[in-house]
């Protein structure tokens, strides 16, 4: 975005009703002012920052909420610092803060402008938008790997991995991610996965829990022997990085990313997220991904370094899952190439992607094939 | 011919004169046209509007964009 189309503000957005009526209510500055510099003395440029009461007069819930959700504070990643004991813990914040946090959103960097972390400014001349732009705020952030798998950006060797189906569905990402999983009740969830009101499957496809489908009766129920993520029939192929940021090649990676599809017993099982099996990727850091900024992570393999994944790259019928005699065989059960087994952790190991630490902590993940 | 000398007092009043009937002009609005370098403020709309919705404006006083924005961003 040019720096003039950041801070173009359409006709029809000036004096509109609620929020275009005054500039200076909530930007301050001086707007009878001739000369730029005494107009912007004094100007916020975002307004909708923490200590603004700019959006909190019509909007106090939201705005409340939001400052503990995971927008706003990140903590998903503070979490696994935590738990794979990153330290020493000032250098941790002081990295944290210099290199990471000018991902969290305010209100306006969802609602009015693009995020700071791509640059900002405003999306639509400055229209409010209820729901986000998928292109300008959503994926500008969730880009390299949901973005991508959402919008069929990707290729498995040489042949493009389709887009998800809702995608060409034309539905975006906040008919899934609504205002009350982002905004937050509040709390301040450990993950996304543990935000209230995450995004579910069955909000919109309750009929899997009854339907006359053989696959869902056997794989897809809490009735069922083992049960199964619905990501594992109907995801595809997917990004997965193993140690992004250090030891730069000529792209900037370590290693670059790698189209796969892995399949393993779920590492963190809860009420939410009671299956079996799942999709699993590999965390995107290596255990001294943060060495250059005087960071080590003493428990990095104290847990699985494969994690469950959601990929956004939903089929209903994909190669692991198709309709037809001897498909359950000869599409999933017997292709080990699906599977996160000891076998490939070994050839990741080999190949340098993965350290030798990790095989034991990821013992409880493995798929061991009948 | 009538020459007359002016008294002291005349002396300092008269430059006091030749500058006050000036300045009361300026003070009811009278003064110079001239705005060459102080350009009308339409007070009507404020000087946020005037600038921030012309684009040919914008584009000709826009400082280059340094911001640095990573080529691939996002933790997903």
């Amino acid at each position: 975005m040019e720096a003039w189309e950041k801070v173009l503000v359409s006709e029809s957005f000036v004096g509109s009703e609620p929020h275009g009526k005054s500039c200076v209510s909530c930007h301050l500055g001086d707007d009878e002012a001739a000369v730029k510099a005494e107009a912007h003395a004094g100007m916020i440029a975002d307004p909708s920052a923490w200590d603004s009461p700019a959006c909190r007069e019509c909007h106090a819930d939201e705005v409340e909420n939001h400052a503990a959700s995971l927008h706003a504070t990140q903590n998903g990643y503070h979490t696994m610092f935590d738990l794979r004991g990153a330290g020493p813990a000032g250098q941790v914040d002081a990295m944290f803060e210099a290199r990471c946090a000018s991902c969290h959103t305010t209100c306006g960097q969802c609602h009015i402008s693009r995020p700071n972390a791509i640059g900002g400014g405003v999306v639509n001349g400055h229209q409010v938008l209820r729901r986000p732009s998928q292109q300008d705020n959503c994926t500008a952030c969730h880009g390299s790997r949901v973005g991508n798998e959402f919008r069929g950006e990707n290729k498995l060797g040489d042949t493009p991995i389709p887009a998800d189906a809702h995608y060409l569905k034309l539905m975006n990402c906040g008919h899934c991610h609504d205002g009350a999983e982002l905004h937050g009740d509040g709390t301040t969830p450990d993950s996304r996965y543990h935000a209230p009101g995450a995004a579910n499957c069955l909000d919109c496809h309750p009929e899997v829990e009854s339907d006359s489908n053989l696959w869902h009766s056997f794989h897809a129920r809490a009735t069922s022997a083992e049960q199964l993520s619905c990501q594992v029939c109907h995801a595809q192929s997917y990004k997965n990085c193993y140690g992004c940021h250090v030891q730069t090649d000529r792209q900037g990676l370590r290693h670059p990313s790698r189209i796969d599809f892995r399949i393993g017993r779920n590492p963190a099982p809860d009420t939410a997220h009671p299956w079996d099996w799942v999709v699993l990727r590999h965390i995107p850091i290596a255990e001294d991904t943060f060495g250059p900024w005087g960071i080590a992570m003493s428990s990095y393999a104290a847990l699985p370094t494969w994690r469950m994944a959601t990929p956004h790259n939903i089929r209903k019928r994909t190669s692991q899952a198709y309709p037809g005699s001897g498909a359950c065989s000869s599409a999933c059960h017997d292709r080990e190439e699906l599977f996160l087994t000891e076998a490939y952790i070994d050839l990741l190991i080999q190949q340098g992607v993965m350290s030798t630490s990790e095989r034991e902590a990821n013992q409880g993940v493995i798929a061991t094939l009948r | 011919m009538f020459i007359r000398f002016m008294r002291w007092p005349e002396i300092v009043a008269l430059p006091l004169r030749t500058l006050l009937i000036p300045a009361l002009l300026l003070l009811v609005g009278c003064g110079s046209e001239d705005k060459k370098t102080d350009p009308p403020i339409d007070t009507a709309t404020g000087t946020c509007v005037d600038c921030h919705t012309d684009q040919a404006s914008l584009i000709a006083s826009a400082a280059p964009d340094t911001t640095e924005v990573p080529e691939n961003p996002g933790e997903g």
